[in-house]
């Protein structure tokens, strides 16, 4: 009777880790937390605005852009004379403490005492749920760029590069894209793309994929 | 006993979960500028199955088809630097597989390698590199800990495409080998 009073215990207590493990903030809910949050600026794009009604992309290519659900960025610009900065780190920090959990694998990462990147993914390498790539720069803010889906695969994606740059696929067609961005124009305020913050976050990525490039050169 | 069993399972269970590297912690010290490329990266590259004809590149590739783990950490905290050390030395004590590869001192700093051999000659499994003192006129400390089957020569040509310090010692280290 004690014995299987211990285990039912034991039982309990695995059962809450696994109830409490749950209830930790995903990067999900992070961004549906920040939705109205106005010291954010969100950019999100479905990829059904690429691959719907296009005759340029073959069966294969098309299920290869399906298995993309979209991809969302959020930034957290600092301005100019920013008196809130703890704030700033506030944010930085729950964005570290929500990637830090483990099913968000790391890939590639760089920090310094005032910069970072970092490039993480949730699933298997061949079959990838969710990419992450997250920013951070003291002076200018942070930036989360994240592209979810089902079960991407890398090689798949390469492979459709490859015959972009062979001319196979002409993205001159691509009138989705211009129109995505005709559309996104109306209801969305994109002053803060000319904040200087912006324009460097968006150096820290290319930086990241020069670190990347080398590695892969 | 059931219980026992079940109760060493469950722990076993959690702190594999939970177990960290000694080094990870300098990921995040705000201290350290690091540099983390993980083995989930490296498969990815693998699956990825780059084509190439520049033999630098393939010898890249054929290196990379071999590396598990880089990580390199670099500070010029003092407080770090000495936790750094501290950490080091540690490590290589309760890692006894990991033996003294080479050691130079030059220039005021002091440069050391340490290995875990490989399955086969001119391998290792393991390869912790570990600068202090003088590096570039400023007071550091460098760790760079690389795992997976690789070969040293080729390994030296990484650091020194990297520029890493430390990567003009490890040029001869195929000479002193």
């Amino acid at each position: 009777m004690k014995h299987l009073l211990a285990l039912f215990s034991l039982g309990i207590l695995l059962a809450a880790t696994l109830v409490s493990c749950n209830e930790e903030p995903t990067l999900q809910s992070y961004f549906v937390d920040k939705q109205e949050d106005n010291r954010f600026v969100k950019f999100d794009l479905p990829s059904s605005l690429i691959t719907e009604d296009s005759d340029l992309l073959n069966a294969e290519q098309k299920e290869v852009m399906q298995s993309v659900r979209k991809l969302n960025i959020m930034a957290y610009p600092i301005k100019e004379g920013d008196s809130l900065k703890a704030e700033y780190q506030i944010e930085k920090q729950n964005v570290i403490d929500i990637l830090a959990r483990e099913q968000y694998q790391t890939l590639i990462s760089f920090g310094s005492p005032t910069q970072g990147a970092s490039l993480k993914f949730v699933g298997e390498t061949d079959a990838i749920d969710e990419l992450v790539i997250f920013a951070s720069d003291e002076e200018r803010g942070f930036a989360i760029f994240r592209l979810t889906g089902n079960d991407m695969d890398p090689e798949k994606f390469v492979n459709m590069m490859r015959s972009i740059e062979t001319g196979d696929l002409d993205v001159s067609q691509m009138n989705g894209l211009g129109q995505l961005f005709d559309t996104s124009d109306e209801d969305y305020d994109d002053s803060w793309e000319d904040q200087e913050g912006w324009v460097d976050d968006q150096e820290n990525e290319t930086k990241l994929d020069s670190i990347i490039d080398e590695i892969e050169d | 006993m059931k219980r026992v069993i079940i109760l060493v399972m469950a722990f076993v269970v959690t702190a594999t979960g939970f177990a960290q590297d000694v080094f990870d912690k300098y990921e995040t010290n705000g201290k350290v500028t690091s540099f983390v490329a993980t083995a989930k990266m490296f498969k990815l590259i693998r699956d990825i199955d780059f084509e190439t004809d520049d033999p630098e590149a393939q010898a890249y590739k054929d290196l990379i088809d071999n590396i598990d783990n880089i990580r390199v950490f670099v500070t010029e905290d003092e407080a770090t630097r000495n936790d750094m050390n501290t950490t080091v030395t540690n490590y290589l004590k309760s890692n006894s597989e990991l033996e003294e590869l080479m050691r130079v001192s030059a220039e005021g700093k002091r440069v050391r390698f340490y290995s875990q051999d490989g399955e086969s000659e001119g391998f290792v499994k393991e390869l912790l590199m570990h600068v202090t003192g003088d590096v570039d006129g400023k007071q550091m400390s460098v760790i760079m800990s690389l795992t997976g089957d690789l070969n040293l020569s080729q390994i030296s040509q990484l650091t020194k495409d990297l520029k890493l310090p430390g990567s003009e010692e490890l040029k001869n280290i195929d000479n002193k080998n």
